[in-house]
């Protein structure tokens, strides 16, 4: 189910939410018809996905408790292990095994070994990198002793399913609604909610007005990557900077405006990261609970900073570099996670004195197209496609004879509209208006105009991770 | 400056807000009812309701049909004066917009309940796009009863929803505001044409007025025809992951009710102007999905005794690429073509002059 559907915001919404604020006074009975509605949210598309969220969930709940019954460290490493490989093995297989046999085949018939290895078609399912990372985050803390296992199944259950993050994240980790999920709250907090309804419109907002426009203006410069020349390769790839960002940080933002309708509060995932002024600040800004993550379950398990800077630029490399795989089986996101490590070693070996002096208008630029580059390889299908956009930003296709005409044509104007926002608007999450009638009223006509574009159904970017 | 109110009762503007305009905004899509989904009530739908127009003239056709023409508006052009030449047979061309397996099982159990019988020769155009497994039956087939009741029980009961989930939609309330406008202009010359670009005759043939005019005259814009319809079919099959398996279930169901009693049927594979087939196949996976079509339809022919030819491509029958309207709406002299080759090496049955 899409938060941009009919059915989800008619019927699905307002039924669960009448059942689990109706339901205050039976913490179990609400907690089970928040986990049924989230396996009807998850299972719309493919039901049969729901068994591997279940399997997953209750495989890592009972790896969860059989670790904390385990004092000694090595013990519970063992339980670790398994909670690893399941995880992992899971995303593995319907993530990376159609990836693998293509490269490995690629090779062999490079080395005139034929094909010899199966390709299978394997449809991903939706979300299955979101919720990997949650039940992985889980074991981890329970191995290493900060958090306590779930107090019940439908507790840890409700975590995992959670229909507003499940998807598409902010990656939520246990401890950041452990305390939440044993103290449910029983009567609404009502500022809590309007803040949510406010994070709601305007992640609707930023989806289906800003996000799915630009796509529609500039996304057809990319159906013909020969015809792709100097200005038109510039406007497809400024749409789809703006697209993904609005597309992403809107759906985060309806995502945690969506907690807060049921009490929870989620942590931020995008805090204008646009406005970085270098590359290390744009990755505190941008998916930011992948990037504390990446920070804490890998980049300080390697080393960190830890054993001087040789081993943190390669701890940042590898980090990156998994991060890229992680969004998608392909090489061109080996070499957007390669970039990223490159950029920000890169940043580390720039001197203070420099990084000081950088006016901060010139380093949101070079961040910018630093970031964009990186899109580039990010939206590409392959890197042959790669390869021709870069060729036709760098004027290698030609230059259009119609400049004038592209520049005030809406392929350039909507994504440059777009990119101001980004860097003048401030943030959804800090900018909450003060509440009055007429702010109420202006949200509902927003909303109402969104909900008038659901037809033309379109899902989130990062569905597909 | 407004003063902060309790967030509580913020909320309840909000909510109030929103059910209010979503309720006006759905009544006056409902009232109006501009693409005719919602059974026949309020203004004249401005897209063609064809089902209900196609059910009304063969109702009115003197004794049932010995041969129905059925598939999309892609088959509404096949004469049935050619097809009489060939087989004798009377026909009725039932082909309607954006005609479906569900459409075309609908009509034949209609025609069943209503005679008793099966006509004696169906020739079934099949578009690959009717069988998408993404896209739901066409709206307007449930808001016309006589058909609809032959096929409601097999209709998934969400595509019931979507319909009325379309009350909110920005296109239909478009639609709406165009339909309303039209009404003010009900008497002027302008609403005149409308009506009278596209009509169909009693044997439910097809008559493009306006395009048959500006062609006549040389005026007309093939290129933008052909553009919509790169667009429209280039969305259509880029989220085409697969045959629909339900609508195969239909398409079988209806050629083996026919096969069962008597009925000769003649399946085809409708037209794409090569462009639009160039455009389909290096953009979508096009290709795959018609490949898998054809050797179904080749399986379903060896299993009931239908005859299948494919006449996806200009080539299979010879035809021009002149003779389009669009990309996909072939005109007579590709139609005649194409009931030639559907026909040819056939021994038809001998069937007595009605």
């Amino acid at each position: 189910m899409l938060f941009n559907s009919y059915i989800f915001l008619l019927v699905f919404l307002p039924v669960v939410l009448s059942l689990w604020w109706g339901l205050a006074r039976c913490p179990n009975l609400r907690l089970t018809s928040l986990v049924v509605g989230s396996y009807l949210f998850y299972g719309w598309w493919h039901w049969e996905y729901t068994l591997l969220l279940l399997a997953s969930t209750v495989i890592d709940y009972m790896l969860g408790h059989l670790m904390a019954k385990r004092e000694r460290l090595s013990d519970r490493r063992i339980f670790l292990a398994l909670s690893l490989v399941c995880n992992l093995g899971m995303l593995g297989y319907f993530k990376y095994c159609g990836f693998l046999s293509e490269s490995i085949n690629g090779l062999l018939e490079t080395l005139r070994f034929g094909t010899p290895l199966y390709v299978p078609d394997i449809l991903l399912p939706a979300g299955i990198s979101f919720y990997t990372f949650q039940t992985l985050s889980y074991s981890i803390d329970i191995y290493r002793g900060e958090i306590k296992p779930a107090r019940s199944l439908m507790a840890f259950a409700a975590y995992v399913s959670m229909f507003p993050q499940l998807i598409a994240g902010p990656i939520v980790r246990y401890s950041d609604v452990e305390l939440q999920m044993r103290n449910l709250p029983s009567i609404p907090d009502w500022p809590g909610i309007t803040k949510g309804i406010w994070l709601f419109v305007i992640g609707m907002s930023q989806k289906i007005l800003i996000a799915d426009t630009v796509s529609h203006a500039t996304s057809p410069l990319l159906t013909d990557m020969n015809a792709l020349q100097f200005f038109g390769g510039w406007c497809a790839l400024l749409g789809y900077t703006v697209q993904l960002y609005f597309d992403f940080a809107g759906y985060s933002n309806m995502a945690i405006g969506l907690g807060l309708f049921f009490g929870f509060q989620f942590p931020q995932n995008f805090d204008s990261p646009y406005q970085s002024s270098n590359i290390q600040m744009f990755w505190r800004r941008w998916h930011m609970t992948l990037s504390t993550f990446l920070r804490d379950y890998l980049y300080i398990p390697l080393g960190g900073n830890r054993y001087g800077k040789i081993l943190a630029w390669r701890n940042l490399l590898v980090v990156m570099l998994l991060g890229g795989i992680w969004h998608g089986a392909g090489w061109t996101f080996v070499l957007w996670g390669l970039l990223h490590g490159c950029l920000l070693v890169g940043y580390a070996m720039i001197p203070n004195f420099i990084k000081d002096h950088t006016p901060r208008s010139l380093g949101m630029c070079l961040t910018l197209i630093c970031v964009m580059f990186g899109w580039l390889l990010f939206r590409s299908a392959s890197v042959a496609m790669a390869y021709e956009w870069s060729t036709a930003i760098l004027g290698g296709h030609g230059f259009e004879s119609n400049v004038l005409a592209i520049l005030t044509s809406q392929m350039f104007l909507f994504p440059l509209a777009g990119i101001l926002v980004c860097w003048f608007a401030p943030n959804a999450e800090r900018a909450t208006p003060q509440w009055t009638p007429a702010v109420a009223v202006c949200l509902a006509i927003v909303l109402a105009f969104c909900i008038l574009r659901f037809d033309a159904e379109s899902p989130f970017l990062y569905f597909q991770f | 400056m407004a003063q902060p109110v309790a967030p509580r009762i913020c909320t309840n503007i909000f909510v109030a807000t929103l059910f209010t305009l979503l309720l006006v905004i759905g009544l006056l899509n409902l009232c109006v009812n501009p693409y005719g989904q919602y059974g026949r009530r309020g203004l004249t739908p401005i897209v063609q309701d064809t089902r209900s127009q196609k059910t009304d003239l063969f109702n009115a056709f003197p004794a049932p049909a010995d041969g129905l023409i059925l598939g999309s508006s892609r088959a509404m052009k096949i004469e049935t004066s050619y097809l009489n030449e060939r087989t004798s047979l009377r026909f009725f061309n039932y082909g309607v917009n954006h005609g479906r397996p569900e459409d075309y099982l609908a009509i034949l159990r209609m025609y069943q309940s209503q005679t008793g019988r099966l006509p004696k020769a169906v020739v079934l155009g099949v578009d690959i796009a009717a069988l998408n497994d993404t896209i739901p039956a066409d709206a307007r087939m449930s808001s016309e009863p006589r058909l609809f009741r032959h096929i409601q029980r097999e209709i998934p009961w969400h595509e019931e929803f979507d319909r009325y989930f379309q009350l909110f939609s920005l296109h239909q309330t478009k639609a709406s505001f165009q339909s309303l406008a039209r009404l003010r202009k009900r008497n002027s010359e302008d609403c005149e044409q409308l009506t009278q670009e596209e009509y169909f005759g009693p044997d439910g043939v097809i008559h493009y007025a306006r395009r048959s005019r500006e062609m006549e005259r040389g005026e007309y814009d093939f290129e933008a025809a052909l553009e919509y319809n790169q667009r429209e079919f280039q969305a259509l099959f880029s989220n085409f992951r697969s045959l629909s398996s339900t609508r195969l279930r239909f398409l079988r169901e209806a050629v083996q009710l026919c096969t069962a009693n008597d009925c000769r049927v003649y399946l085809f594979t409708t037209v794409h102007h090569p462009r639009l087939r160039e455009l389909l196949i290096t953009k979508t996976k096009f290709e795959l999905r018609e490949l898998e079509a054809i050797e179904w339809l080749h399986r379903l022919s060896q299993e009931t005794g239908a005859r299948f030819v494919d006449l996806g491509r200009v080539e299979c029958f010879e035809g021009n690429t002149t003779s389009f309207v669009d990309g996909i709406h072939p005109l007579e002299p590709n139609t005649r073509k194409m009931v030639d080759c559907l026909f040819r090496f056939t021994k038809e049955p001998v069937y007595a002059l009605q």
